[in-house]
């Protein structure tokens, strides 16, 4: 109230001075008008109250018109507010709003609208709406606004792109209302929003979307197109997706499978199986593979099973994912190489069969043939008889040479030809191989130079059968193609340090000569130089060929040189060790009669089946003073042993009907525990043979056809007690080491000690094995496990492993009081003794010897 | 040194008297627990070496008589088989001073024992 009447107070103030000016002066007119008209006083009071009265009267009328103008002025002032304060809100928020005619040019425009456009308000009032909207848009817009003119529509929203001042493009949102005005359209009036940013999201996001959608549609078309099988489970065993070729195979749909596990579907046997997998999957988290059957239309298809765990980003393990594949044909495939395999090696088994086979075939009878006629020519002969039993010797030198180089050459060819490395004196050769030719050479008038060089190591170690076939296959050549001039023999050294040599050997020719298309073609198998050279000089073309892959085998290398009608020479070199052994153990080439008296006395047990082999041998071992007792194979020579054990040699052909070589020895090992040496015949050289007989537990082996010399040789080192070592000495390391390994108890360095611990070991373990056999019969496992305990000591003291083990193994089952085991067990602990007995035994004889010699 | 030996097991047996005897030792031998008690009274031995399982004693109550006695000064040496290291830590924990498992080489034990006899040369000195 106070302060109404204050505001009245002070409205009617400014105009009270007016009002009060102006009455007053009225007053004054009307007082003038009264004195001058009347000198009454009585008038004065009258003319004073029509003064006051009209003092009043005209206040109130200012009063009323000074509210009314006023009331006008706040009125205006007050709008005039109001739209400053609406102006000010809408720029502060950064609206951009601007109204246009109904023809679109802009009357109107917010700040903001310069932030927007990079147009000055001023430079927009005039410009028509659509300088402003991108090309693009124009006519969309254009379109939108005139049909909001022509239907009326109050406000209308569009999105559409402008183009600033500089050409930018610019994403806005607009609100047009229509300003109608007299119910006719006059113009418009736009809020625009700057939605740029907006868009660009927008626009981004979409990408992302179209990359989203391309890599789902990517990862479907591997589910649809894979041609395994695949599927997710989650942790329960419940499917969560399933692929095109899991729904065709096992014939099933979405619904059928998705959100159940397998044990809805599958038999629960199956679905348990399944279960084991996933959980195994589950607990280590890695992939499991295996292979499965499934019955499918057309039967039984072989799937491979991988599952693996799903692990997410938070490397939480939430699932499992299996990829099946159809490996039916694979499995097929798989089996018949497997099958091919088979049937390879059952090839290559029966090959070699049939190598040895033949070898022993053809070569015995060779044998004979040789052996006979080496002993006839020691018989007293007349001249004739001489001569002719002279020449079926060459020829079946010759014919035994032709035989060697056919069965070596198919050894070569089925890589079954092996390599000697032994001690061997190269003069030896030089010489048989000279002796061999210098006939022939006296008897064509060639003469023959020989120069060997003086550096050469007197003992060599490779092969000297080899070298010796080379040798004659060469000098043979030179001498068969040389009618005039002579041969010459040159052998040299090529290098040398302290483990090898390598030597060159070069045989030169006055010969025919071999032209120069046809020099490389000579060392080809089956090829001469001419077809003439083969009709005129015969031969099986063999012999160079299989020269050369000789030489080839050993390291070394061949050429030749000629010149037509001038002569040949051929060039080879070897590669040879050098040998630490010395002279001693060579031999020179002795007749039959030098050996006279060589074994004499000894006793000799042969095993051969073949009656003129055993007549050859029986006359070689008679020649030399010594006695033999023949059996005809290995079970009669078992039955020989039987009776007498005072043999000091058996000698033992391979093969033989009955029982042969092998079986026989190991008898004679492991069940009769002889240990007299055994001295293997072989008609042959196969690789495994070597090892075989040895691991059967011969001491030493010849093949067949050998030399005389040589056997005797032999006999000699078996007797005394020296195994051949040079040429077994690997395989005999390998058999021991797997036996036993004295090498604890030779650390003592006392030979007495060895054999007496090597004695006690041999004559005490089998009674411990007796009385463990007599305590698993009678359920005594404590007695076993002491026993078995007590022989380990003893037995880990030689090393002897495999027999250790059993007795450990024994022991185990001794705890666990299982005798059907035990029995297999004790079985088993006899056979690995009795395979240590033999080696054992030896050792035993040897150490004694050197005990004797001390 | 004086040492004694008990193993029941022959081959062990000669082995290991072997081994010292060539080394320089005075080696008694016996070959059950009872009989090596008895041994130890009498010859009052520098170091002894037992297996674990013998006949009549173990090689653990050998200790333990060993230790009864008082000496200080014996060491020993333990024989075991593999898979008897429970055994072993008992020895141990009894008063072994050192364990060898079988099978060992001759070569070994005698280099274990070479280290006790220089303990017991320092000790005479």
């Amino acid at each position: 109230m106070k302060s109404f009447l204050l505001r009245k107070l002070s409205r009617l103030q400014n105009n009270i001075l007016y009002g009060m000016s102006f009455s007053f002066l009225v007053l004054l007119f009307f007082i003038l008008f009264i004195f001058k008209n009347d000198n009454t006083s009585e008038n004065i009071p009258i003319a004073i109250t029509g003064a006051i009265i009209a003092f009043v009267i005209i206040l109130v009328f200012l009063f009323k018109i000074d509210e009314d103008r006023k009331s006008g002025k706040i009125a205006k002032n007050d709008l005039a507010a109001n739209e400053l304060k609406y102006r000010n809100l809408i720029e502060n928020a950064g609206i951009v709003m601007y109204t246009t005619t109904i023809d679109g040019y802009i009357t109107f425009a917010t700040g903001k609208a310069f932030q927007l456009t990079d147009y000055s308000i001023d430079e927009l009032i005039g410009m028509h709406f659509s300088d402003i909207v991108d090309i693009e848009w124009l006519e969309i817009a254009n379109k939108k606004y005139r049909r909001q003119i022509e239907n009326n529509i109050d406000e209308t929203f569009l999105e559409f792109a402008i183009r600033t001042k500089f050409g930018d493009l610019k994403w806005v949102e607009q609100s047009a209302v229509l300003v109608i005005e007299n119910n006719v359209p006059v113009g418009f009036q736009c809020v625009i929003k700057d939605i740029t940013e907006k868009k660009e999201m927008e626009e981004v996001v979409r990408k992302y979307e179209v990359a989203l959608v391309q890599n789902q549609e990517r990862l479907q078309s591997i589910l649809d197109n894979a041609t395994s099988l695949i599927y997710l489970k989650d942790l329960d065993g419940r499917y969560l997706l399933i692929n095109k070729q899991f729904k065709q195979v096992l014939n099933v749909t979405e619904s059928t499978v998705i959100g159940k596990t397998d044990f809805d579907f599958n038999a629960e046997e199956q679905a348990k199986r399944y279960k084991e997998t996933d959980e195994k999957v589950i607990k280590t988290c890695k992939p499991v593979e295996f292979e499965e059957i499934i019955e499918m239309d057309d039967g039984k298809h072989i799937l491979l099973i991988i599952k693996f765990p799903l692990i997410n980003a938070q490397n939480k393990l939430y699932g499992i994912s299996g990829i099946a594949t159809d490996i039916t044909e694979r499995v097929m495939q798989r089996e018949e190489l497997i099958q091919a395999k088979k049937v390879a090696e059952d090839a290559k088994r029966l090959q070699e069969q049939f190598l040895a086979n033949m070898s022993h075939e053809i070569r015995t009878p060779m044998n004979g043939i040789q052996g006979m006629t080496d002993l006839l020519l020691d018989t007293d002969l007349s001249e004739k008889q001489h001569d002719f039993a002279k020449t079926i010797k060459r020829s079946a030198d010759n014919l035994v040479v032709i035989i060697n180089d056919i069965l070596d050459f198919s050894k070569i060819k089925a890589g079954k030809l092996t390599i000697e490395k032994i001690d061997f004196d190269l003069n030896e050769i030089v010489e048989n191989v000279t002796a061999v030719f210098m006939h022939r050479i006296r008897e064509k008038g060639l003469t023959f130079t020989i120069d060997v060089d003086k550096n050469i190591p007197p003992v060599l170690k490779g092969d000297p059968y080899r070298l010796n076939q080379i040798l004659i296959n060469l000098l043979g050549n030179a001498i068969k193609f040389t009618h005039t001039g002579g041969i010459t023999f040159k052998i040299s050294t090529q290098e040398k340090n302290n483990q090898e040599v390598t030597l060159n050997f070069s045989i030169s020719d006055t010969g025919i000569g071999i032209k120069n298309d046809k020099l490389n073609e000579i060392f080809e198998s089956f090829t001469q130089a001419s077809v003439e050279t083969s009709r005129k000089y015969g031969g099986s073309g063999l012999g160079l060929a299989i020269s050369k892959q000789l030489l080839e085998l050993q390291h070394g290398k061949i050429s030749v040189e000629s010149e037509v009608e001038k002569g040949t020479t051929f060039h080879f070199s070897i590669p040879f060790s050098c040998s630490k052994t010395n002279h001693k153990l060579f031999f020179r080439g002795k007749k039959l009669k030098d050996y006279h008296g060589f074994l004499q006395y000894k006793k000799f047990l042969v095993a051969e089946d073949n009656k003129v082999n055993q007549k050859v041998i029986q006359n070689v071992l008679l020649k030399a003073g010594a006695l033999a007792d023949i059996a005809n194979n290995g079970l009669e020579a078992i039955n020989y042993l039987k009776e007498n054990k005072d043999y000091d040699v058996i000698i033992m052909d391979l093969q033989m009907p009955e029982m042969d070589g092998y079986a026989a020895t190991k008898y004679i090992r492991n069940v009769m525990n002889i240990s007299i040496p055994i001295m293997a015949m072989t008609a042959s050289a196969l690789k495994g043979e070597k090892v075989k007989c040895i691991e059967m537990g011969m001491n030493d082996y010849l093949t067949k056809p050998f030399d005389f010399s040589l056997f005797y040789e032999r006999i000699k080192m078996l007797l005394d007690h020296q195994s051949h070592s040079d040429s077994i000495e690997e395989i005999e390391d390998v058999d021991n080491n797997e036996l036993f390994d004295l090498s604890m108890l030779e650390e003592m360095d006392d030979s007495e000690y060895l054999s007496e611990i090597l004695w006690m070991y041999l004559s005490h373990t089998p009674v411990e094995l007796k009385e463990l056999r007599e305590s698993v019969a009678s359920d005594d496992f404590e007695t076993v496990y002491k026993i078995a305990h007590k022989l380990k000591s003893s037995t880990g003291l030689l090393k002897a492993t495999a027999l250790f083990d059993v007795l450990e193994k024994i022991e185990e089952t001794a705890k666990l009081k299982n005798k059907n085991e035990l029995i297999v067990l004790e079985s088993l602990l006899n056979t690995e003794f009795n395979k240590l007995e033999g080696p054992l035994n030896e050792y035993l004889k040897q150490s004694k010897k050197l005990i004797k010699v001390d | 040194m004086k040492i004694l030996v008990a193993e029941d097991e022959m081959i062990m047996q000669k082995t290991i008297e072997l081994r010292l005897k060539k080394d320089g030792h005075e080696v008694t031998t016996c070959s059950d627990g009872r009989e090596a008690i008895q041994k130890i009274e009498e010859i009052n031995p520098d170091l002894i070496i037992t297996d674990i399982m013998m006949p009549f004693a173990s090689g653990l109550e050998i200790i333990e008589a060993v230790k009864r006695k008082g000496d200080k000064n014996i060491r020993i040496i333990v024989l075991s088989a593999m898979g008897q290291e429970n055994v072993v830590l008992e020895a141990f924990q009894l008063g072994a001073d050192d364990y060898i498992t079988k099978p060992f080489s001759p070569n070994e034990l005698s280099m274990r024992v070479k280290r006790y006899s220089v303990d017991t040369k320092e000790v005479t000195i």
